[in-house]
């Protein structure tokens, strides 16, 4: 079977997870990040949109489905630890001046995230080529 | 027997994951995967649904939302979710498990045996559906399967199967209270169908074993949302 272990080493996400999910399976890691380079970004840029709305139920809404995106790439704790104080606190409507300062903190690990999952990807579409 | 299911959940890559989950086992046959409550909603009403793998926040209509729309035949439910809170309400409606994310392989296998048990077991009632009708002065089992056409006569109904025809002192009332309402339809005052029996729908008639049976005007509409329109 293929390896799929031999990835480069990553600083900002773990596959385990996903590969837990169907083990040595490299097409449905490759759909599985496809989906989340495709579906995370724009569920930021809502997010910043609701901020600036002060749309606390609509961002509430947001940060509680990011939370499963952030736990399936295995990205680290304090990041879901931020989209799930930016849930609570949309929902209590408590300590809205730090929302701001949250969500930049999900979204600058999310630019790292987003590239090291690029480079996994094209690593991923070779070892299915070969 | 494949358990029939649908997977509900307004996140893409839960959606594949659990989707993916479900392909690994043997007994699970995914019709539809649903991004929306109402999409589902739909889907329930128009395929026989077994087992529902159910998200509980959703825009628009959210899963709790959803489980209360459910008429008679109630689909075993498993429901996915981040929020333990959730947990609470699932149980007001039954649901057979309740897996909190990350899920993992064990523990959707073990969400999933459960279902089947439970599937099984109601089957084994459904394997039972017959009903004795008194034929003459006879009590003669006719296998519901088997039947297509039920007909109102004056003080009887006619029970038509494939091979015979049954003159039984009964109302239509009664024998419909006595057959699956999933299974069975009926389209007019005097006429119940068995609906996987249909062949063709022609204007204002079905047709089941070549015979073309009325459907009642009030009934139409109805009948069109129970069958897989293209």
């Amino acid at each position: 079977m293929i390896n799929t272990k031999n990835s480069i080493e990553m600083k900002f996400c773990n596959l385990d997870y996903l590969k837990s999910i169907s083990p040595d399976n490299p097409k449905f890691m490759k759909e599985m990040i496809q989906l989340f380079l495709k579906k995370v970004p724009q569920s930021i840029e809502e997010m910043n949109k609701f901020l600036i709305a002060a749309d606390w139920h609509n961002l509430g809404e947001h940060a509680h489905k990011i939370k499963s995106n952030i736990q399936t790439m295995g990205i680290k704790k304090e990041i879901l630890d931020a989209a799930k104080q930016i849930e609570d606190n949309c929902k209590y409507q408590k300590h809205l001046d730090l929302m701001p300062s949250l969500l930049l903190e999900i979204e600058t690990e999310f630019n790292e995230v987003y590239k090291e999952l690029e480079k996994e990807l094209s690593r991923f579409s070779e070892i299915m080529k070969s | 027997m494949k358990m029939n299911c649908i997977i509900v959940d307004d996140d893409e890559l839960v959606l594949h994951l659990v989707e993916t989950l479900a392909k690994q086992s043997d007994f699970l046959n995914i019709v539809k995967t649903c991004s929306t409550a109402v999409e589902a909603s739909n889907t329930l009403l128009k395929e026989k649904i077994d087992l529902v793998f159910l998200d509980v926040m959703m825009p628009g209509m959210t899963g709790i939302e959803l489980l209360n729309s459910f008429s008679e035949k109630k689909p075993i439910v498993i429901m996915i979710t981040s929020n333990k809170e959730f947990a609470v309400d699932a149980y007001d409606f039954d649901v057979c498990d309740f897996i909190v994310k990350p899920i993992t392989q064990a523990r959707f296998l073990k969400a999933v045996s459960k279902a089947k048990k439970i599937f099984e077991a109601d089957r084994y009632i459904a394997d039972d559906d017959a009903i004795f009708a008194k034929v003459d002065s006879v009590l003669q089992k006719i296998n519901a399967h088997d039947i297509f056409l039920i007909e109102a006569l004056v003080d009887y109904v006619a029970v038509h199967t494939f091979t015979h025809k049954y003159i039984v002192h009964s109302t239509m009332k009664e024998i419909k209270a006595k057959l699956s309402a999933h299974d069975f339809f009926r389209i007019h005052n005097s006429y119940i169908v068995r609906i996987d029996k249909i062949t063709a729908i022609e204007d204002n008639t079905v047709v089941v074993n070549k015979r073309s049976i009325p459907i009642s005007r009030s009934n139409h509409k109805d009948l069109m949302n129970r069958l897989k329109l293209l």
